[in-house]
């Protein structure tokens, strides 16, 4: 990122295979659609392109990317709710297809899908600011100091946030009838 | 588990970006440059307009000063929270994100308040000054010519900081643009009390410390957008 921002675009593409997978997988989280994810990941990268020279020699580029991909997610939900007709169709949780059964068998698939669905349907119904703090401690490892600097706020308001999301996940899979061992219906 | 984005993504994104100018100069340069203008800037204005409308630089030090160590006292904390206030608002720290956004709500609410405290709570001039006879100069009792002068001096600053780190904030833009616009009206402020001489309330609160508050709701109104990457 160092040699990116001093203006050595051939590094492009090496940046690119170094922040892309994460950070797509952070933009699917945070937008309701795989339309809409892949348009806040194609912007985020035009961002991150054009305020290359603002990088801070030695912050952590991943952080950055993903505080200007949450920024990006913003302003294109504000647009949308000015725009509430223009929404496009809800997301089938299904179609993200980052969590693949390992399990061959039939039944396995079967469970794995209905976790899957259980918790991306409660992270898509959970308020933005929550579901990003736990995406950002649980998802994507970052510690609560790393996680209140790209959200711009306090560790103790991101652990909250994070808690208040694990309680209403933990919540959800009971309710679908998960237990902390597996699948477990009443 | 991380996730491979489309082909087709790589390439769209590609042509995009080289399509798209960016800028090389980068911010921390672009902040020495810009705290190395700001001060000239503003003591050249202070200079020309207190020569021009009192005959002599820096009149608000000199004319109907009640004590001189309650004055220099003044200066010194008026010099200091223009200082502080423009360092944590262009800070980027070592993450490159700023302050957070509760650092920089205090910023942006406090700058107001402490300059009032500093320089309207507390008498530094009897206000004999407000008489034309003491300096032959009529001063506006709604303080029209410091207001003036003030933002003379925040509208270019403003412009100048916002410049200095244009796209550096991807998070809390509007609060980041808030804290700049009272960094800029702090040095407005600190430019009227070195220009002024007045000792009258309305014309304080009007002339000086109104254009603080005015300036860092135009921070947080006009400079989200230029701020965000």
């Amino acid at each position: 990122m160092e040699r990116y921002a001093r203006g050595e675009d051939r590094v492009f593409e090496q940046l690119y295979g170094l922040l892309a997978p994460r950070l797509y997988r952070f933009c699917m989280r945070l937008a309701p659609s795989v339309a809409e994810a892949d348009d806040c990941f194609q912007e985020t990268f035009l961002k991150l392109h054009r305020a290359r020279s603002t990088y801070v020699t030695g912050a952590n580029p991943l952080y950055w990317a993903f505080a200007i991909a949450r920024s990006v997610y913003l302003s294109r939900l504000r647009y949308w709710r000015r725009r509430p007709e223009q929404l496009g169709a809800a997301r089938d949780v299904a179609e993200a297809g980052d969590m693949q059964a390992h399990e061959t068998t039939p039944e396995a698939e079967v469970a794995a899908e209905h976790l899957h669905e259980t918790l991306a349907s409660e992270l898509s119904r959970m308020s933005e600011k929550n579901r990003v703090a736990y995406v950002l401690l649980k998802e994507e490892h970052l510690s609560a100091r790393e996680a209140a600097a790209v959200l711009g706020t306090t560790v103790e308001v991101v652990k909250q946030r994070a808690h208040r999301a694990y309680q209403s996940l933990r919540t959800a899979l009971s309710t679908a009838g998960w237990s902390e061992h597996g699948n477990d219906p009443a | 588990m991380a996730m491979t984005p489309p082909e087709r993504l790589y390439a769209r994104i590609r042509a995009a970006v080289e399509a798209t100018p960016a800028a090389t100069m980068r911010t921390r340069t672009r902040i020495l440059v810009a705290l190395a203008i700001v001060p000239l800037l503003m003591i050249v204005v202070v200079s020309i307009a207190s020569e021009v409308v009192y005959g002599e630089p820096a009149a608000g030090l000199h004319i109907d000063v009640l004590s001189v160590v309650a004055m220099l006292a003044t200066v010194v904390l008026l010099a200091a929270l223009v200082v502080a206030s423009t360092f944590f608002a262009l800070w980027q720290g070592r993450t490159g994100l700023g302050i957070g956004s509760l650092s920089l709500m205090s910023i942006a609410a406090l700058v107001v308040p402490v300059y009032a405290a500093l320089t309207v709570l507390r008498p530094l001039h009897s206000g004999a000054a407000d008489d034309v006879a003491l300096t032959g100069v009529a001063i506006s009792p709604w303080g029209l010519r410091c207001l003036f002068v003030a933002t003379v001096v925040s509208v270019p600053v403003l412009a100048i900081l916002a410049a200095a780190v244009r796209r550096a904030a991807a998070v809390s833009s509007k609060l980041r643009g808030a804290a700049l616009g009272a960094a800029a009206g702090a040095w407005g402020g600190f430019a009227v009390f070195v220009f002024c001489p007045s000792g009258s309330l309305q014309h304080l609160l009007v002339g000086h410390v109104l254009p603080i508050a005015i300036f860092t709701l135009v921070g947080a109104v006009a400079l989200s957008r230029l701020l965000q990457p």
